[in-house]
């Protein structure tokens, strides 16, 4: 038997024995918490369970730092570390160095099945999301309260227009509280219905810190909200489920207030663009009627009647010629037999007899004589030549027997 | 056309004043009808600024324990 000096002695040897244990140095295990306290130096105590055993467990703040989630009683979790005898109280207890929530495998992999679930149900559909509305005179914002994301997006908003009201849902956007509160902040805007335009937001953090937001329960409450819902979830690069159920997705919160303003400011532009192209329009309007007017008043016609006269008379020269024209054309288009008609016409004309020498003799009257029997002594007659015509008496008359006989 | 200003949401108004910007450009209206257009479109145009400008300009916090809405002081900075 042993024989041990002291108590302290006792304690020093257990501590030794757990320190060289292959199996009590480097463990992992998983169990319910059923206590947990931090204590003012910001270390965590706690117990785990299961259905017939406890084990008491310290976690140091430094490595608590390093936790994605903060525990909480009830929760299953997976911790590693070593075991440890407190030799103040004579306590055996397991000090944590690190711990996840059982049952969750890597959170990559979590959020690459839950988008792939999600995507194949039509939560990213495009065809799903709203537009940012015109005039986004209320804007309901769920982020935390204490922080510079609130004052980032206030502040943008105020720098490109004064004229919005926003109303703020402070909810956690870390930790497990993180999705049932900002899904509860979507939810209540989407019932109250007292704001034009949502916009989740978080600052810049790790893929860790911005986990709450692969959430089903964010997701299906972003999706089901009818008023547009923009997210903003940390930095440019950073993409979470949230990104892409959202009706816009910003790079940044105040990308996110820049959005929200771009289209106030379209819309302003848009006013005074229309109440410009309206004094534009009337002057132009007006000016038009007013250099008909000037244009009426300076007509030739109105200066000297004449003038409008005499452009008249032209016009009916011109339809005079144009007649004139078309009747010699008539002419021209004559056809071969009516020239050779015309020509023997032409040859009967007694005017061409008289020039080859012969000549008529006509009675008083210009009526030509064709008989000797019906001149008498004394008669006037004409003589007509091809050239003109001479006036004699009738001596004397007789007659042909040959033509009587 | 005739409808009361006040009656139309911000939608309609703009619709409105770009209708008349583009009928005044057209030409194809009497002098009284273009300055009755003239009036009304610069009517419409005012309804409209007034009502981009018409909020309060009230920056508040949801209150969960009582369900109503508290004063939210953001300091003024440079962003």
């Amino acid at each position: 038997m042993v024989e041990f000096k002291s108590v302290s002695q006792l304690d020093n040897y257990i501590k030794s024995y757990l320190t060289g244990s292959e199996y009590l140095s480097d463990f992992s295990v998983t169990g319910e918490i059923s206590a947990y306290t931090i204590s003012s130096r910001g270390h965590a105590y706690f117990t785990i369970k299961d259905a017939e055993a406890v084990m008491g467990c310290v976690m140091f703040s430094r490595y608590i730092a390093y936790t994605s989630f903060t525990p909480a009683i009830g929760m299953k979790v997976t911790v590693t570390g070593c075991m440890d005898f407190y030799a103040p109280s004579g306590k055996l207890q397991m000090q944590v160095l690190t711990m996840k929530e059982a049952g969750k495998g890597d959170l990559h992999e979590q959020y690459k099945q839950l988008f792939e679930r999600l995507s194949k149900e039509g939560l990213f559909a495009p065809e799903h999301k709203k537009s940012l509305p015109v005039l986004p005179r209320r804007i309901g914002v769920v982020t935390s309260a204490s922080g510079r994301v609130i004052s980032d997006i206030v502040n943008t908003l105020r720098k490109r227009n004064p004229y919005f009201d926003l109303l703020l849902y402070p909810a956690s956007v870390q930790g497990e509280n993180c999705p049932p509160e900002v899904a509860a902040g979507v939810r209540y805007f989407n019932e109250k219905k007292n704001v034009d335009v949502i916009i989740v937001a978080r600052g810049g953090g790790s893929y860790e810190d911005l986990f709450g937001f692969n959430d089903e329960r964010i997701a299906r409450a972003v999706y089901e909200c009818e008023i547009p819902v923009i997210s903003a979830i940390g930095h440019e690069p950073d993409y979470t489920i949230i990104d892409y159920v959202a009706d816009l997705r910003a790079a940044t919160p105040t990308a996110a207030a820049e959005q929200v303003m771009a289209s106030f400011d379209d819309q302003k532009n848009m006013v005074d663009n229309l109440a410009l192209s309206l004094d534009i329009a009337i002057n132009s309007y007006l000016g038009a009627k007013r250099s008909f007017l000037d244009m009426l008043k300076n007509h030739k016609a109105l200066l000297t009647p004449a003038f409008y006269a005499k452009q008249q008379l032209m016009v009916v020269d011109k339809y005079r010629e144009a007649m004139k024209n078309s009747m010699e054309a008539k002419v021209t288009s004559l056809s071969g037999e009516q020239k050779q008609l015309m020509g023997r016409l032409e040859s009967l004309n007694p005017t061409n007899v008289l020039k080859r020498g012969y000549s008529y003799v006509s009675d008083k009257d210009g009526k030509a004589v064709e008989s000797a029997s019906s001149l008498m002594k004394g008669d006037v007659i004409g003589i007509v030549f091809a050239d003109g015509k001479a006036t004699g008496e009738i001596i004397d008359t007789s007659f042909d027997d040959r033509r009587s006989s | 056309m005739s409808d009361k200003i006040e009656k139309l949401s911000y939608e309609e108004a703009l619709e409105e004043l770009k209708q008349i910007v583009a009928k005044l450009n057209e030409g194809k209206v009497t002098l009284d009808e273009s300055l009755q257009l003239y009036k009304r479109g610069n009517e419409l145009a005012a309804y409209c600024d007034k009502k981009l400008k018409e909020v309060t300009q009230k920056i508040s916090e949801v209150n969960k324990a009582t369900g109503g809405e508290d004063p939210l002081n953001i300091e003024e900075s440079d962003v």
